[in-house]
């Protein structure tokens, strides 16, 4: 029976469990000062790039969640990455053409720091259909590391999701469908650069709230009734209950004109990337069934 | 068994799915912004490389290219060879074969350079010593072929469906299995856990 059980854990990835000595107070108040130290800078697009533009972002942002989503990656790495990308960006003017060397770089990173396997500097090179080589991305890596400090274990909004659900008197069965639509709705703001201005915290709290109220939870249980899921988490993290919802709602509206967008290029081939966007966490009919 | 695995609190649990496959998809291999300017981006790099190097100098006093202290705040000094950790001595790990082709040997695929580390320094004294990391790296090397065509995790259940059970497979017959590209592509986790214990 013992060997059976070595053999199953070498089959599979090993992942620790979640620590609950962990998910209390002191690491949440912790992480809420920690992720002010790992923002990046909200107008480095004006004040510091001269070639990076906004929709380039997007661009790059797709298709690194394109590359996290077929590697199969912890959700965690995208975010994470994304993180890198901003905080890169918001010391360091480069070159457009550059940009996507850069992604792939924060990609390498992120898994490394988030992974059991990481991903490797051959297959991210592939997925740049080879403008790169493994070569340029590991002094890249140099580069990145070095730009960010070394601080690279930054707070990512799945850090808080774990926290504000163990808090809630919500069951288990409950919590695993909110956890999964809520982490959709971070990998998708981590693409869009209104939600660079916000706090890992924000982002979380208004995707789970986002999550509660498109799969109408909140009808039959007191708890997730809007009202007082917003200002429970506006306490938790210790912000004004009308920021959280604006950041909800802005949440709820980049959905919504992702999958508009989704629908109306159903043929063009600009399809691939809304729609994969729109796909996160392949669950894209339960994505559809949150709002409409 | 399964329950030994995973905690309750991994979002993941519906990827273990079957998913399409681990390789690029030609769809999602692209270059979004135009070709890169090689040899620019090159020296560019090598100019931040440098500009690094001079700024580690500069703060520890130590040239790190010739491994020779400076003159400046830190006052360098040797320690005997076995009073320092293990870690310090343990030769690295040895660089994956597939990264050959790169043109900079000065970095192995973690982005390491295989740079010489300086155990402790004193005056002219002969017993001051360094740990040459470059020697020994030929150890294990079909380990790390495995490694770098190595399968991500999160197999694809049609890949592992055939042989769920390898309870009584001992681990010398999996490891005895012949390095052809199968058998790379299915057993690339026995790598790691061996690797270690060198």
């Amino acid at each position: 029976m013992e060997h059976q059980l070595l053999c199953c854990e070498v089959e599979t990835i090993r992942r620790a469990y979640l620590d609950t000595n962990l998910l209390n107070d002191r690491v949440l108040q912790t992480m809420l000062k920690a992720e002010e130290t790992c923002s990046p800078s909200v107008s480095y697009f004006k004040c510091v790039q001269k070639e990076i533009l906004p929709y380039m972002r997007k661009i790059v942002a797709t298709w690194m969640l394109e590359v996290c989503e077929e590697q199969k990656c912890e959700e965690e790495v995208f975010p994470l990455a994304m993180n890198y990308l901003d905080r890169f960006l918001s010391f360091e003017p480069l070159k457009k053409s550059r940009l996507q060397l850069l992604g792939a770089t924060c990609m390498f990173v992120a898994s490394k720091m988030k992974e059991t396997i990481p991903l490797t500097a051959e297959k991210l090179c592939i997925y740049t259909d080879n403008s790169i080589r493994p070569d340029e991305l590991l002094q890249m890596e140099l580069f990145l590391v070095n730009k960010l400090k070394w601080n690279l274990a930054a707070m990512t909004p799945h850090d808080f999701i774990e926290h504000f659900l163990t808090k809630m008197p919500v069951a288990e069965d409950t919590k695993q469908i909110i956890r999964k639509h809520a982490q959709t709705f971070v990998a998708l703001c981590a693409t869009d650069v209104k939600f660079i201005s916000n706090p890992p915290s924000m982002i979380a709290a208004g995707s789970v709230v986002a999550a509660v109220q498109g799969l109408h939870l909140g009808n039959n249980h007191t708890f997730l009734s809007y009202q007082c899921l917003t200002h429970f988490l506006s306490q938790v993290i210790k912000c004004d209950p009308d920021c959280l919802r604006a950041c909800q709602e802005q949440i709820e509206s980049l959905l919504e004109s992702s999958l508009r967008q989704a629908q109306q290029h159903n043929i063009s081939s600009e399809t691939k990337t809304v729609e994969d966007e729109a796909d996160l966490s392949c669950t894209p009919t339960d994505v559809r069934d949150v709002n409409i | 068994m399964s329950n030994v695995r995973i905690s309750n609190g991994s979002p993941t649990l519906e990827r273990m799915e079957a998913r399409q496959s681990e390789y690029p998809k030609p769809s999602a291999c692209r270059n979004l912004f135009g070709p890169v300017h090689r040899e620019e981006l090159s020296r560019d790099l090598m100019k931040h490389r440098q500009d690094m190097e001079e700024a580690c100098q500069r703060k520890w006093n130590f040239d790190f290219t010739n491994h020779m202290p400076l003159a400046g705040r830190f006052e360098w000094q040797a320690v005997e060879k076995g009073s320092s950790p293990e870690f310090y001595f343990r030769p690295p790990r040895p660089p994956k074969v597939a990264c050959r082709s790169a043109p900079h040997e000065s970095l192995d695929v973690n982005g390491n350079c295989p740079t010489v580390i300086v155990v402790g320094f004193q005056g002219n004294s002969e017993d001051a010593h360094f740990v040459d990391q470059k020697t020994d790296v030929s150890e294990n090397h079909t380990d790390l072929a495995e490694q770098c065509t190595g399968q991500r995790k999160r197999p694809a259940t049609d890949d592992s469906s055939p042989q769920p059970k390898r309870a009584n497979t001992t681990e010398e017959e999996v490891s005895e299995e012949p390095p052809s590209a199968s058998s790379v592509e299915q057993t690339p986790k026995k790598s790691s856990p061996r690797r270690r214990q060198t």
